[in-house]
């Protein structure tokens, strides 16, 4: 291990979370490896321009007896995504620009990608103190991923959020299929302004004309027949069954969403489910793109596993797990601690 | 391999101020330092200047010594020479004085002059002649005087006269 003389020093690392108008902040001040002090604090921030001079006031005083402080910032704002290739010419396959985006090699055999204009807006948000790592969700759930075994099938890894949420498809180690959705009200949870990987902004209606079709189909509780059909399910006895055992779970679904509505009588828990259905929305629309599209090497999904570091409705896992024939595990972890691990182990220190 | 999208960059141990100070304390340190060798250099070369300057003043006084040495030496060399040039002057003038006192009859064959002594040899026509002549004056300057005669075959006297001084002063003279 080469000779870095910060290490010995105590330096001050802030990892930040902005949702919802919500500054979530861990800050540890970590001397030779070791975590000395450390702060947890939460802040209002309703100015989405700049970052709040309350909280770069909490930081000051924290910073006051160490030789430097890092920021690291937790990047969550839609033009990001995963590519299953590190080869920048083989972005225009996926439609992405690959001159208008950053690339993070991982593994040599996948890439994370974001817009230069979104890293830039977020270099802008933390003008007066300075941004020195940006976390994509993408990496910390590779960063979790790479702490379970391996997976032989394909799994959907799902890294969930309070406003926002990514999934990937791993196989073995290497990610097949990935995007990165917007859960949030105010970024138009009806218009589904979503990000999804392979579809830029500039291809977005074309995104939600797929889920709105696919909306429509769930209404007509089709939706089942339609999905396994992708799984080139060829036996119709089969199909017919599932068929029948599907309309028997949309009742069920339906008296579950009610029990849950019932239940549930806070404002909040309400906004969850309304969240998780939507999330359930997508990530139909998801795999449906990763069935569909043959860039992707496409098999069947049997497992999710979530990465939560938020909240996740149960009935809406039911119905995922009812819906998609999966089995899933749910995992909690907190981002801003694994932000703060990634970026010990980026500085060397 | 980093896996942020701003690159991870170490935040330097020192700031520019911090720099600024250490740089100008590193100067002020050279310069001192760089004095500190000049005087250093400046009094070892003074040291061996002086050193070098005891040494040319031993040799000088040792060569004054050998001199002086030399000049005494040579003021002896002078007193004998001029001794000796003094008393072959005065040998010279007894020589002269002995000349004078050998009258024309007589004929010297042969001298020989020591320190003390004097002895003469020659031809005289008679004993007389030698006798009144010169036997008186050189009894009067030799303390002892002794002539011895034998008669020649012309009929002159052949004569060897052997006259002392007791002590070396004033034969000279």
């Amino acid at each position: 291990m080469r000779f870095i003389p910060q290490r010995y020093f105590s330096n001050l690392f802030v990892a930040i979370s902005i949702e919802s108008d919500e500054c979530h902040l861990l800050a540890k001040i970590v001397k030779n490896g070791k975590v000395i002090k450390s702060y947890e604090a939460a802040f209002d921030s309703t100015n989405s321009e700049k970052l709040d001079s309350k909280i770069i006031a909490y930081i000051e005083d924290k910073a006051s007896s160490v030789l430097d402080t890092y920021i690291i910032s937790y990047f969550d704002s839609i033009g990001q995504g995963v590519l299953p290739t590190v080869k920048s010419s083989e972005f225009s396959n996926f439609d992405v620009d690959s001159s208008s985006v950053q690339q993070i090699k991982v593994d040599n055999s996948w890439s994370i990608y974001a817009s230069y204009a979104q890293i830039d807006l977020e270099k802008k948000f933390y003008d007066k103190t300075g941004l020195d790592l940006l976390y994509s969700p993408f990496v910390l759930l590779n960063h979790s991923v790479s702490k379970e075994p391996a997976c032989a099938k394909p799994t959907l890894y799902m890294y969930n959020h309070k406003d926002s949420f990514s999934i990937a498809i791993y196989l073995e180690r290497k990610v097949l299929f990935g995007a990165f959705f917007k859960t949030s009200e105010i970024e138009g949870a009806d218009e589904l302004e979503s990000g999804i990987s392979s579809l830029e902004e500039w291809s977005e209606t074309k995104e939600e004309q797929g889920v709105e079709d696919l909306i429509l189909l769930e209404e007509n509780g089709e939706s089942e027949e339609e999905f396994h059909s992708l799984d080139d399910l060829d036996d119709l006895d089969n199909l017919e069954e599932l068929a029948s055992q599907s309309d028997g779970f949309v009742e069920d679904t339906e008296t579950a969403l009610i029990e849950e509505l019932k239940a549930r009588t806070s404002e909040k828990a309400i906004e969850l489910f309304g969240r998780n259905m939507q999330m359930y929305k997508y990530l139909h629309s998801s795999l449906e793109e990763f069935y569909k599209n043959k860039n992707y090497e496409s098999d069947f999904v049997e497992d999710i596993i979530i990465f939560d570091n938020y909240e996740m409705s149960h009935t809406v896992l039911d119905i995922l797990k009812e819906e998609f024939l999966v089995n899933i595990k749910v995992k909690k972890v907190k981002t801003l601690e694994l932000m703060l691990e990634i970026a010990l182990k980026d500085l060397g220190l | 391999m980093s896996y942020s999208f701003v690159k991870p960059k170490l935040k330097p141990v020192f700031t520019l101020f911090s720099k600024i100070w250490i740089f100008f304390i590193l100067f002020c340190t050279i310069v001192i330092l760089a004095f500190d060798f000049f005087t250093i250099f400046s009094t070892k070369l003074n040291k061996d200047g002086r050193e070098n300057q005891l040494n040319l003043r031993d040799e000088y006084s040792q060569k004054i010594e050998a001199t002086d040495r030399q000049i005494t030496f040579i003021k002896k060399q002078k007193a004998a020479a001029e001794g000796v040039y003094a008393s072959n002057a005065v040998l010279k003038d007894s020589l002269q004085n002995l000349f004078d006192l050998i009258p024309d009859q007589i004929t010297l064959s042969k001298i020989d002059m020591d320190k003390n002594s004097l002895i003469i040899y020659g031809k005289t026509p008679s004993k007389d002649t030698f006798n009144f002549l010169l036997a008186s004056p050189l009894r009067s300057i030799f303390h002892t005087s002794n002539t011895v005669f034998y008669l020649n075959e012309d009929g002159w006297y052949r004569f060897v006269s052997t006259n002392k001084i007791l002590d070396s002063d004033g034969f000279n003279e």
